[in-house]
């Protein structure tokens, strides 16, 4: 704990000798942790907090504050460390002028053009507020003025003494503040303009019932001090009806005089004749003052834990509905909604990704009628962007760019802006410290969230890229083997035609011909397959997403299945006729050809097969029946594995690749979906898959 | 009509002969280029009736090739590749070509997508001689003056867009229209909603077609876009592919 006291009267001086003193003591600590590498104990709490400083002003109404934020800025800067602003605003704050506001919002201008990051708390309690906040982040500096202890009410510790007690790690710098504390009084003085009618009637009529009730006591001749005792009352009831301290603090005044000119002899004078009387008026004075204080105190206090309780349960509710979002959009909707809720305020959202701002989200206050072309235009897109790169909140109502129509707030995530916030403040005034601070708390919220989210979107892309590594791998090791297979038949049989045309007969010739064929065939359908494989692996490319309709890609795989269909009767029933998905159509079209062409394989030509789709909840569901012999139990698990083959015949059965239905569930899978086998009633096998559907969204 | 003439651009032999020997066998006459400039005089000198143009040429970028006969001819071209993205057929489409096959191709496919481009070769001559105020293809007659759509001589009710997708599809018919050119030509630049689209297409297939599922007017190219086929109402059986 260090407190360093310096000379009030030489402004500048002080702040350039301030910054020299900073820099001797830097330099003498950078000096310590050099020569003594090895003894780092006695050094520890200074050691890793160099570099690492973090200095904190305290913000005041003062107009002599803005000399602190200089000197706390150049503080900070010298110790090139991160530099906050902190205002604390008690109940007094409320009542404060025009011109204090004003006053407080330069100072809070200043601290930002300055690169302060500005945060309000609220609490009566300056000291314990500005203790908790250097705590929670990591505050080791802290610049005071001097005024800030002067506002403080009787019977308080010192401010500097309490904020050391609370705080011992703190640097406390005090900038002492000669011209503040007149300000500070006046402030309160400045609140008795604002009398109400309502309360000077209730403050009349209370002294007028104690005036009435002490007269009927003294005609049944009670004694003076039962008297005493209804005035005090009636001061009491006063601090509890009345909204102002003005109204108690007059009526124990008039109460004093009232008792004396009435209940005093001599009666209706103001002089008492009795010498104890001067030291009962003082006694009934304070007492009606302490009454009427602690009343108001107690008001305040009530005022205060209701807006804390309002605040907590306000962000406890958002963090809620927060962590049930699925997504970064329903994020933001869900804090743009809780914004909208507490502020009354139309609240535009503008998503960061890969250093560009998306399209505004508008979300409009429930009562505005009007729509939010004025609010998204783009000079507003433009004070966004900056609060995007800046990191610094911006717009109507602070000093930057403050010819926006909306306040921009920047959504800060650990390194990056993830979002900006805009509050609408057209021609209304501007928001309270406790509601802004209030936002800024929802959107700290949501920057968790947000953080959340994107981090585990990256996780999932990243399992995602592990899949398709792995299905290459996989695959590679393949294809080497199958295509020898049709290549040694169609080479060899090209050479014996080649060579022999002349002694072979023409139906030998024909056997010949169909079998190249055939085995070029078989060599395209690998060839497709392979390729729609390097498209799920290739990284980069990865699938190419766009609503289809099944109906669309479920006849573009039927012209593409074995021409020996035509052997079997293929037929496709559709629930729906607009049954759609997200899909990559080439993949997709791969794994119906796929599975038809299995089904071709494996069934007596003439079977039949059905293909039907249908929606099921939020699934499209794809099926694909034959009347064929079925697939026995055991085999079923094994079915999507790679290179497993009906009958496991390899080597000698070529036509089986096993690559087609693994094939068919790496795809799926990548998009999503499922594949599954089942037997068919009352033969015969069933391929289906699910996708997920898309809505379709139509406007004529 | 006289032979029609084709012009081949191939610079892998086997395949050019492939193809060559195709169209022989079926009386059409050829010419053949191996080489991006090569093709360009051709196309200009012999003024060829269709194009098949192979994409992976040794001195340009077939799709360069597009866009320089485009500059001047309106004639079909067929694009033949070994490319089968999406993405590059849809910017072969996109810069001007016709219609797009991947290699391996079977030899039927190509000579019904040559007759479909020649179909159009065809129609826009004749187009040139009608009355141009009325479209008509197969049992399809398009009033555009008066806005309606009949089908079979009987009036079909269609929505704005619906009309509007089948206008622009029978203005190109013969061509392959991508999704990105329909959307810019009816939503205007503001819209990537590919699934409204397809619904739209769906179900103005619906209202013109007998059989939707085995449709004879509009072709669905997936992952690509859709074509308006010509039907000539009495050869309707090689339509068919």
């Amino acid at each position: 704990m260090t407190i360093h006291q310096t000379d009030p009267d030489h402004s500048l001086r002080q702040l350039s000798e301030t910054s020299a003193k900073e820099r001797r003591f830097t330099a003498d600590r950078v000096g310590r942790a050099v020569t003594q590498p090895n003894n780092t104990a006695p050094d520890q709490e200074a050691a890793p907090a160099y570099g690492n400083e973090h200095i904190l002003v305290c913000l005041s109404t003062a107009p002599s504050n803005a000399k602190v934020i200089r000197t706390a800025a150049r503080i900070a800067d010298v110790f090139h460390g991160s530099f906050s602003a902190l205002f604390v605003e008690t109940p007094e704050a409320w009542r404060l002028d025009k011109e204090y506001r004003e006053a407080l919002s330069n100072n809070m201008r200043l601290a930002e053009q300055l690169g302060a990051q500005i945060t309000t708390v609220f609490g009566e309690d300056i000291p314990e507020q500005i203790a908790e906040y250097a705590k929670i982040s990591h505050v080791n500096k802290i610049v005071i003025g001097r005024s800030i202890g002067r506002t403080r009410q009787l019977g308080r510790a010192d401010f500097v003494g309490r904020l050391t007690a609370l705080a011992p790690d703190l640097d406390i710098y005090i900038i002492p503040d000669t011209q503040s504390s007149p300000y500070i009084r006046n402030v309160k003085f400045s609140a008795i303009p604002r009398l109400s009618w309502r309360d000077i009637v209730i403050s009349a009529g209370l002294l007028a019932l104690c005036t009435l009730i002490a007269l009927w006591f003294s005609s049944l001749g009670f004694n003076e001090s039962n008297i005493i005792m209804v005035y005090i009352l009636g001061v009491l009831l006063n601090a509890i009806f009345t909204s102002n301290w003005v109204y108690s603090t007059a009526a124990s005044i008039l109460s004093v005089i009232i008792f004396d000119f009435v209940f005093i002899d001599p009666r209706l004078s103001l002089n008492a004749y009795a010498a104890g009387y001067p030291i009962t008026f003082a006694v009934m004075l304070f007492s009606a003052f302490i009454t009427s204080s602690l009343t108001e105190r107690v008001k305040k206090q009530a005022h205060e834990s209701t807006q804390k309780a309002y605040r907590t349960e306000v962000l406890l509710e958002t963090s809620r509905k927060l962590q049930q979002a699925k997504d970064e959009n329903e994020i933001l909707r869900e804090t743009a909604r809780q914004m909208v809720k507490l502020l009354d305020r139309t609240v535009i959202f503008y998503s960061g990704q890969q250093n560009t701002l998306s399209q505004p989200l508008v979300f409009l206050k429930e009562s505005s009628t009007q729509d939010a072309e004025a609010y998204i235009g783009t000079d507003e897109r433009k004070v966004a962007e900056w609060v995007y790169k800046n990191k610094k909140h911006a717009g109507a109502t602070t000093g930057t760019l403050s010819d926006a129509k909306c306040l921009y707030l920047a959504v800060r995530g650990d390194s990056t802006v993830l979002a900006v916030a805009a509050i609408v403040m057209d021609r209304e005034a501007p928001l309270g410290a406790f509601e802004k601070s209030l936002a800024i708390a929802m959107l700290e919220e949501c920057a968790l969230a947000l953080e959340k989210e994107r981090l585990d979107e990256t996780r999932k892309q990243i399992s995602i890229r592990m899949q398709q590594e792995q299905l290459r791998a996989n695959v590679l090791r393949t294809i080497s083997h199958d295509l020898r297979t049709p290549l040694t038949s169609i080479s060899g049989n090209a050479g014996i035609l080649m060579r022999n045309a002349g002694i072979l007969n023409q139906e030998q010739k024909k056997n010949i011909y169909s079998d190249i064929y055939d085995d070029s065939m078989w060599l395209i359908s690998l060839v497709e397959n392979l390729l729609s494989i390097t498209k799920i692996d290739n990284g980069e490319i990865r699938l190419n997403l766009q609503p289809e309709l099944f109906e669309d890609v479920i006849a573009e795989a039927l012209r593409h299945v074995n021409r020996n269909s035509t052997e079997h009767i293929i037929q496709t029933v559709f629930e729906d006729d607009l049954l759609m998905a997200k899909m990559d159509s080439q993949l997709m079209t791969q794994v119906i050809v796929n599975i038809v062409n299995n089904a071709i394989k494996y069934t007596q030509p003439g079977s039949h097969i059905t293909i039907t789709a249908k929606r099921d909840g939020k699934y499209v569901r794809v099926e694909i029946a034959d009347n064929g012999p079925g697939i026995p139990d055991e085999e079923k698990s094994k079915l999507f594995d790679m290179f497993y083959t009906v009958g496991n015949t390899r080597g000698d059965d070529r036509r089986g690749l096993g690559l087609g239905l693994y094939l068919c569930r790496s795809i799926l899978t990548a998009h999503g979906g499922s594949i599954y086998v089942r037997d068919n009633v009352p033969r015969g096998a069933v391929f289906g898959f699910t996708l997920e559907a898309a809505e379709v969204n139509v406007y004529e | 009509m006289n032979k029609p003439l084709i012009l081949v651009v191939e610079d892998d032999k086997v395949i050019r002969k492939l193809i060559t020997t195709t169209l022989e066998t079926q009386g059409y006459l050829y010419h053949t280029a191996e080489t991006g400039k090569s093709s360009i005089f051709e196309a200009v000198s012999k003024q060829p009736d269709v194009i098949i143009l192979d994409l992976g040429l040794p001195d340009m970028d077939g799709v360069d090739i597009i866009r320089k006969v485009r500059t001047w001819s309106n004639t079909p071209i067929i694009v033949v590749s070994a490319r089968s993205e999406d993405k590059d057929k849809i910017e072969a489409l996109d810069a001007g070509a016709d219609d797009y096959l991947t290699k391996p191709f079977s030899v039927d496919e190509l000579l019904a997508r040559l007759r479909v481009s020649l179909r159009r070769v065809r129609y826009d001559s004749e187009k040139l001689l009608k009355d141009s105020t009325v479209f008509i293809n197969g049992d399809l007659k398009i009033d555009y003056a008066a806005g309606s759509v009949f089908m079979e001589d009987k009036e079909i009710h269609l929505t704005p867009i619906e009309y509007k997708l089948l206008c622009l599809l029978a203005k190109n018919a013969g061509k392959v229209l991508t999704h990105n050119f329909i959307l810019h030509e009816i939503w205007g630049d503001y819209t990537n909603d590919v699934s409204a689209l397809r619904v739209f297409m769906a179900t103005l297939r619906k209202k013109i077609e007998k059989n939707p599922s085995q449709p004879e007017y509009i072709q669905t190219h997936i992952g690509i876009g859709y074509r308006m086929l010509q039907v000539s109402g009495k050869n309707k059986t090689d339509e068919q592919e």
